[in-house]
Parts: structure tokens; C-alpha cells; sequence
């Protein structure tokens, strides 16, 4: 079947490169877009086959074990969902890819990037296209893995290798509510397949608020939403495309597709939804206020990603699904957009910090042109993309969720076009602080898929909104309803967008001082308490890990005392046991046979004195021999 | 020698005793002397009264051909192996090695066994010895019955000497 | 015969002894050729004497003693060519000096 070649492809891509990729050379990436493009094609066509046709979506399935009367079904399904994420995941994937042509070409393991991209894809891929919960938690570890190898890709950097193992171990914590959900679904209903979930739903019964949960803590790790969000900060040590494609445009949305997937257990129970609420807003606002305060380009944009992911999950916890999964997709664009745009930015400048940079608009005119474009769009001006998504997320909210969620969205909104203006303003405009550095533009492999890119930033959300008749919500299968008081939001969402920008041209393009000098002390440990993001890590490391490291010290030197005392003890007394024997062998085995030998010698010696060497000597032997014999015959001597 | 009556009888006893006597005499020095030279006398007196004591049995033919052979070659070559040979009157030399008394306990039994033996085996009567045998009778045996065994010894005779030359060669 | 038979015999006897004697423990290597002819001429003797009272022709005794005679005379050639070949080499003709057989 055809669904099968879409994860396929770049498995095999995967395999070819990372056997024989360093004989590929500078071709290796052919290979992986090839490949890519072979999953982006067929996911091309089978959303237009599911466009034109009423057909029900394409559906492999087979039997993968049976074990006792039981058996274990796996399967894709390409239905509106999947294919919606396959086309996000193969097209921006696949402009990411070439962009890394350029940004990695001069990197030693040059293969070896685009092998691990190629298994990130067939990892990604499985997992939106499963069918069951099996054969997405595969795809979910699997994505976990290339994340894991992808972030600490420059491994003899120490905080990159960290920062890898940070993310590998803190999504674990939330997989294992996910797989506790899962193993909770087969023993309470023997039904992992997603195909009549709401059923699932009924069997749970009791268990189903707390299965939902469990599905959202693991959504939670991969999508960093508070209390997990720790990883994705410093995730952004990985390279840039690494950054973009993972971190912000499909990994981290891999959550947010989960819980959409899996509405139907969230629906019959407003609790869990009501979890799912708060911690994305708390994510949202906490992650929003630290971007404020960033200094280094990526953490700017880390930290954005992780307020958007909030924003999604809020969205989600309106209890439909398409608001949240629009926003994915709009965010995908421009936040894969802004973050490339970063790269060819560092790729110039050769360094993160944008109190450093400036009036980089002029040497670099299509990267300053296409991220501002990523900017306009994500601060919610309209008709870019951000802004309808944004909308249809306010317009659930207001529906479904008590006033302060939608007070806090505004908020987040205004800061987050704030930050992101600010972050623009530093990096492309006003004078150059580094007078050293000579930055270019970055060469069309790279700038290229930052135009096209941003061509989808502008236009996506149009997809959603009125203009094409909410041709996405119809793909989707959802019926569009009247938005009542939309109106009135929108023109609240604009304007709050608005003075962000204004506040961030005042204070970072004028340079005024927004505030009075008081206010400005008086506030300032507030200001170290967001620039120091909460201190969440130096928390987590205070009360989780100092403790564990304490105990593997603590068994670290039981095993070097008691065990291998233990070992050497027995050593030992093999060592005293070999000794003994030795001197045993050495007395009395060799004095046993020294001393045969020396008898041996001591009677040859006794015999030799026979041998005197005078004929004499003999004569006298022999006849006195006879002599006596003679004696002895006739009986004269006994 | 034929029986000798009266008055010879004791005569023919006592001069037998002292030729006997004379013989182990000289067999004794010839064993015993320091001086060799004084030890080839010793054995000369020894074959001397070995050719008389032949006569005493009424082999004169014998005793003729000892005093030639033995007396006039043998010893003489002895003497000359003695002069050749020097030292032969260093008196720090000892005579006997350290055999001497084990030899002399051995010689001793020997002998005395023999001795014994003689005594007690039951002689015949002087009346049964043969009588002497005549000279031509002596020669015809030499050229009849034992002449292989004396053409053989003349061989003998020829291999020694050549032997003796190629031993005793000057390198 | 003015003496009985033993007599002679035991003459003889006393011939090998002392000849069995001086073979045994002279040191001179001539003397022991010398003890050798002395044992030899003990042999002749009982020889001659033993065959006066053969049955036969009485002369069987006179023929062995002339041919030990022979051997007699032979064996000491030789044996002074070998006196004379040791003495030339080792310069010493005592018979305790000479043991190459020593083992």
C-alpha cells in the first residue's frame, strides 16, 4: 500500500546514508530529499485523492501478534488529521532539509545529519499516521531517540551533549504517562486502535479523567508545557535547522496532535480539560514574560515556541480540536521561517547575541525581509497567518473557559508581539555593535527556503479564515459555527498586537525608557526573577537531582567497597591459595623428585667408585669373585 | 730320573726340596724386589729351578726348551723392557699398591686350597707312574699328532712379532 | 721320582700363588709380566707333572707345556711392545698411574 511507502522512504533514506553516506560526500542530501520528497508527493496526493473523492480515508491495517485469543492489530491511517500533519511535516521538513545543505556544509559528519534527519521523518511520520496507540508510542519514542542524537549532534561540546541527555531523560518523565495511559486503555478495554475512540472512552468509565491526564503529561513532555518544559531552552544548543524542524515546526507539535487525536477520551470529562487549561496557560504566560528578557537569539525564539505550544493546548482545552491543530500549522510556517532566518543571521555573524548584532537589514536584505515577515505573522496582524489562528483560539476560548484564561491570551499576545518586535529591532536595525565582523548574505540554499517559507507564513492562515470559506475546517470535517462577539475580539487581538509593537519601537527602535527610574528599581527583582526563567532548573536540580546523584554516589561506593571487596577478597584468597600450593609444589613436589634425582646420583656416584680405571682392581674383583662362588657351590661358605 | 736306592734316595729328596725351595725363593723376589733388576734375577733363579724341577720329572726335553726359551729369551727381553724403561731404582716408589692385603688373602686361599685339595686326593702308587718318554718319541709326536696345533703356534709367533713392531713403533 | 706327585703339585701351587700375588699388586708394569710368566710356568709344571700319570702315552703333558711355552714367549713380546708404547707417552710405567678407563 502506498501509505506505508510515505514513513518508508525516509527510513530507507536513513539506512543507505548512515552505512555508506560519508562515500556520498557532499551528495548525501540527495539522497534524503529524494526521499522526502517521494513521502511529500504521495502525501500530496493522497490529500487531494481525500479532496475529490468521498471514499473513507485510506486504511492499512494487518496483524502484527496474536498471543493467546488476543491479537495486535497495526495499522496507518490517512484520514484529514494525519494528512494535514504529513503535509506540514514533509513540506516544511523538506525546505528545512535544504536549507541544511548550506548551514551544515562544512560540518564533518555531514552525512550523518541528513541520515538522522531521514530517521527523525520516518519516526514523525509513523507516528501521525498510526492507527493505534502501539504503533504511535513507537513513533513517539523513536521521535524522542532522533531528538535525543539531533540536539547533541556537536557532541564535544559539553553543554550540547547535557542538553541532549536533559531532553532524552525529561520527555521520558512525561512518556511514562503515556505509556502508563496506554497499558491503562489495554487492560481496561483491549482497544488500542483509534478508530472508535469515544467507545474507549465509554469502557474506561471511572479511569477515563485519569487516562486522559496521563495522555496529556505525556504530551506535555514532548511539547514542553510546564512542569516539563525544561528541555526545550536547551535543546536550542543542537543546530539551527535542528532547532527549527524539531523544536519548533514538528517534534514539540507531536503533543498537541496527540491530544487532538485523542479528543474523545478528553471530552466526556472537564477536568482533565481543565488541566490541560492551566497548564498551558501557566506554560504560555511564564515562557511569553522570559522572552522577554532573552538576550540570545534562539533562546528568544525557544522561549516563544514554548508560549505558542501553551496557546495550542489552551486551545485544545476548549474541547474541540481544530483551533489548536490550526494554530500548529500556521506556527509550523512562521516559526520554522524565524528560526532558519536565525540561523543564516549566526551563520553570518558567527555568534548568538543580539546586543551584539545590528543594522543587519543591509548586508542581509532577504533574511531581514522574510523574518520580519515570520515576525508580523506571529505577532497576530492580520491577513498574516498567526492572526486567524489566533482567533479561532480566542473565539473557543471565550466559549468554553472562565474570563481570566482569555485575560491571560490577550496578554500573552501583546507580549509576545513585544518580544518578538524587540528581537527584530536588535538584530536588523539600528547601527552595527560588532564593527569587526563583515556579515553577508547567506547563499540560496538557505534564503531560498526562508522565501518560500514565508510565503506560507503570509498566506496559511488564509486557508482558516473566511476568504476561502473556511476551505481547512471543511477538510478537517468541522462545522464552522457563527462567530458571535468574533468582532469585538479581533479588534481587541489587533490592537493588543499593535501596542506591542509600538511599546518594543519605543524602547529598543527610539531607545526611551518606558518606565520612571523607581519603578524601574522597584521592579527589578521581578526582572531577575523572569531573566533567571523562574529558576525552574535550579529548583528541579535542588530537590531531583542532587538527591539521585547522592544515591548513585552512595551505591557507586557500596559497589566499589562491599562488591568488589568482595571480588578482591576472593582474589586474594585464590592469590594466598596459588601461593601455598606453590610452596607445596616447590618443598615437596620438586623435593620429592629433586631428591629421586639426587639419589639416583648419590647411588650412580657409590657405583662409580667401582670404576677405577686399574685392570688390577678388576682382576681382584673377578677372581676373588669366583672365589667365593666356588666356595659357595661346593658348600664350604653359606 | 730313575728311582734312586740307598743312599742317593735321601740325596735325591734333599736336593729336590732346595731346588723347590730355591724356585718359590726366586718367585717371591721376583714379586717383591724393589730394584727390578734384582726382581728379573729373582725370576730368572725362578725359571731356573722350574727347568730342574722338569728334569726331577723326567722331561729333559722340556727342561732344555724352558732354559731356552724362558731363561735365554723371555727373561732376556724382560731385562731389556726393564732397562728401557727407567726408574727402575726409585726408592720412594712403593712396590705393592693397595691391594696388597686383599691379594695376599686371595693368594692365600688359592692356594691354600689347592694345597689342600692335593692332600686329599687319593694319589696312586708311585709304582703307576708312567714311565718317561724317550726323546725320538717326543719329536714324532711334534711332526704327527700335534703338528697342526705347532704350525699354528708358529703363526701366532709371526703375528705377535708383527704386532709387537707396529705397537712399539717410533711415531 | 724321589718325592711323591703332590709334592711337585704343590710346588706349583705355591708358584701360582705368589705369581697370582705379584699380579694383583705390583705396581711395575714389567713385574706383572714377570708374575705372568711365574703363573704360567705353574701351569707347565702341574702340566708335566699331571701327565705322568695320564693314561697314554704319557707325553700329552710335555706338548701342552711346550706350546704354552710358545704362547708364553708371545704374550710377552707383546706385551713389552706395549709397555714400551705406554711409557713412551705417559712416561711412567707404574700401573696405578694409568687409568683412562676410569669411569
Amino acid at each position: 500500500m502506498k501509505l506505508a511507502l510515505i514513513p518508508l522512504f525516509p527510513l530507507l533514506s536513513f539506512a543507505i546514508l548512515i552505512l555508506f553516506g560519508r562515500r556520498f560526500g557532499k551528495f548525501a542530501p540527495a539522497v534524503s530529499l529524494a526521499a522526502l520528497a517521494g513521502s511529500l508527493a504521495l502525501s500530496i496526493h493522497l490529500f487531494l485523492s481525500l479532496l475529490s473523492s468521498s471514499l473513507p480515508a485510506p486504511h492499512l491495517s494487518f496483524t502484527w501478534l496474536s498471543f493467546g485469543g488476543q491479537s495486535l492489530r497495526m495499522g496507518l491511517l490517512a484520514d484529514p488529521l494525519s494528512i494535514t500533519m504529513c503535509l506540514v511535516i514533509t513540506g516544511i521538513g523538506w525546505l528545512i532539509m535544504l536549507y541544511s545543505i548550506g548551514y551544515m556544509h562544512s560540518d564533518p559528519r555531514f552525512s550523518r545529519f541528513f541520515a538522522y534527519l531521514s530517521l527523525f521523518f520516518c519516526a514523525m511520520l509513523t507516528l501521525v499516521l498510526a492507527d493505534n496507540f502501539i504503533l504511535l508510542y513507537i513513533g513517539w519514542e523513536l521521535v524522542g531517540l532522533c531528538s535525543y542524537l539531533l540536539i547533541s549532534f556537536w557532541f564535544e561540546k559539553e553543554a550540547a551533549a547535557n542538553a541532549g541527555k536533559k531532553a532524552f531523560l525529561t520527555t521520558r518523565v512525561g512518556d511514562l504517562g503515556l505509556l502508563a495511559a496506554i497499558l491503562l486503555i489495554a487492560k481496561l478495554t483491549g482497544n488500542l486502535s483509534f478508530t472508535d475512540l469515544s467507545a474507549t472512552a465509554a469502557a474506561l468509565g471511572r479511569w477515563a479523567p485519569v487516562v486522559a491526564v496521563l495522555i496529556f503529561w505525556g504530551a506535555a513532555g514532548k511539547s514542553a508545557q510546564f512542569p516539563l518544559h525544561v528541555w526545550l531552552p536547551d535543546a536550542m544548543e543542537g543546530p539551527t535547522p535542528v532547532s527549527a524542524l524539531i523544536h519548533a515546526a514538528t517534534m514539540v507539535a507531536a503533543g498537541v496532535y496527540l491530544v487532538a487525536r485523542t479528543m474523545p477520551l478528553f471530552l466526556p470529562n472537564p477536568d482533565a480539560l481543565l488541566v490541560v487549561a492551566v497548564l498551558g496557560i501557566i506554560t504560555s504566560f511564564f515562557a511569553a514574560t522570559v522572552a522577554c528578557t532573552q538576550t540570545d537569539l534562539k533562546k528568544v525564539l525557544a522561549y516563544s515556541t514554548l508560549s505558542q505550544l501553551g496557546l495550542m493546548m489552551v486551545g485544545l482545552a476548549s474541547g474541540e480540536p481544530f483551533p489548536g491543530m490550526f494554530h500548529l500549522v500556521t506556527h509550523a510556517w512562521f516559526k520554522a521561517l524565524l528560526f532558519l532566518g536565525a540561523g543564516s543571521v549566526i551563520h553570518a555573524v558567527h555568534h548568538q547575541e543580539i546586543t551584539r548584532m545590528g543594522g543587519l537589514w543591509r548586508p542581509m536584505p532577504v533574511t531581514a525581509a522574510t523574518f520580519i515577515l515570520g515576525s508580523v505573522a506571529m505577532a497576530g496582524i492580520p491577513p498574516l497567518s498567526g492572526f486567524w489562528s489566533k482567533e479561532e483560539i480566542l473565539v473557543a476560548i471565550s466559549h468554553s473557559l472562565p474570563a481570566p484564561f482569555l485575560a491571560l491570551v490577550f496578554a500573552v499576545s501583546g507580549m509576545t508581539a513585544f518580544y518578538i518586535s524587540r528581537a527584530v529591532i536588535l538584530t536588523f536595525f539600528g547601527s552595527p555593535k560588532d564593527s569587526h565582523s563583515h556579515p553577508h548574505e547567506s547563499p540560496w540554499v538557505m534564503t531560498g527556503p526562508l522565501v518560500v517559507l514565508s510565503v506560507g507564513a503570509v498566506g496559511v492562515g488564509l486557508l482558516g479564515s473566511r476568504w476561502t470559506g473556511h476551505a481547512f475546517q471543511h477538510f478537517l470535517g468541522i462545522q464552522t459555527q457563527a462567530h458571535e462577539g468574533g468582532h469585538t475580539l479581533q479588534q481587541i487581538s489587533i490592537a493588543v498586537a499593535g501596542t506591542g509593537i509600538l511599546l518594543a519601537l519605543a524602547r529598543y527602535g527610539f531607545g526611551w525608557q518606558l518606565l520612571p527610574v523607581f519603578a524601574r528599581r522597584a521592579l527589578s527583582p521581578f526582572y531577575r526573577l523572569i531573566a533567571g526563567k523562574y529558576f525552574v532548573d535550579e529548583l528541579y536540580d535542588a530537590l531531583l537531582i542532587r538527591p539521585v546523584q547522592t544515591l548513585a554516589r552512595k551505591a557507586f561506593s557500596f559497589d566499589a567497597k562491599v562488591v568488589d571487596g568482595a571480588v578482591n577478597g576472593a582474589g586474594s584468597a585464590g592469590l594466598a591459595a596459588s601461593r601455598a600450593k606453590r610452596w607445596i609444589d616447590e618443598h615437596w613436589v620438586d623435593g620429592a623428585v629433586n631428591g629421586l634425582g639426587i639419589t639416583v646420583g648419590r647411588v650412580g656416584a657409590a657405583f662409580r667408585q667401582l670404576q677405577t680405571g686399574l685392570v688390577q682392581n678388576y682382576l681382584m674383583i673377578a677372581f676373588g669373585s669366583a672365589v667365593v662362588l666356588f666356595l659357595l657351590w661346593k658348600g664350604i661358605l653359606r | 730320573m730313575p728311582d734312586a736306592i740307598g743312599p742317593f734316595d735321601l740325596a735325591a729328596k734333599a736336593a729336590f726340596y732346595a731346588v723347590a725351595a730355591g724356585t718359590l725363593a726366586g718367585a717371591w723376589f721376583a714379586v717383591s724386589a724393589r730394584n727390578l733388576f734384582r726382581a728379573a734375577l729373582g725370576l730368572a733363579l725362578a725359571l731356573f729351578g722350574v727347568a730342574a724341577l722338569y728334569l726331577f720329572l723326567e722331561a729333559e726335553f722340556l727342561a732344555v726348551t724352558q732354559l731356552l726359551v724362558y731363561v735365554g729369551a723371555i727373561l732376556t727381553l724382560l731385562v731389556f723392557g726393564v732397562m728401557l724403561t727407567a726408574r727402575i731404582a726409585d726408592p720412594s716408589v712403593a712396590r705393592w699398591n693397595r691391594q696388597a692385603a686383599g691379594a695376599s688373602v686371595l693368594a692365600a686361599v688359592i692356594g691354600g686350597g689347592l694345597v689342600w685339595a692335593y692332600l686329599q686326593t687319593p694319589w696312586p702308587a708311585e709304582t703307576a707312574l708312567a714311565p718317561p718318554v724317550p726323546l725320538p718319541a717326543i719329536g714324532r709326536m711334534i711332526v704327527s699328532g700335534y703338528l697342526l696345533p705347532f704350525e699354528l703356534l708358529s703363526l701366532l709367533l709371526l703375528g705377535a712379532l708383527v704386532g709387537a713392531l707396529y705397537v712399539a713403533r717410533k711415531e | 721320582m724321589p718325592v711323591p706327585l703332590p709334592h711337585v703339585l704343590i710346588v706349583s701351587a705355591g708358584l701360582f700363588a705368589i705369581g697370582f700375588f705379584g699380579v694383583l699388586t705390583r705396581r711395575n708394569t714389567i713385574g706383572i709380566l714377570m708374575s705372568i710368566e711365574l703363573i704360567l710356568n705353574s701351569a707347565n709344571l702341574n702340566l708335566v707333572a699331571f701327565s705322568r700319570i695320564w693314561k697314554g702315552t704319557g707325553a700329552e703333558g710335555q706338548m701342552a707345556a711346550l706350546l704354552v711355552i710358545g704362547i708364553a714367549a708371545a704374550g710377552a713380546v707383546v706385551g713389552l711392545a706395549l709397555v714400551l708404547a705406554i711409557f713412551r707417552h705417559r712416561n711412567t710405567i707404574a700401573a696405578d698411574e694409568i687409568r683412562l678407563l676410569k669411569g
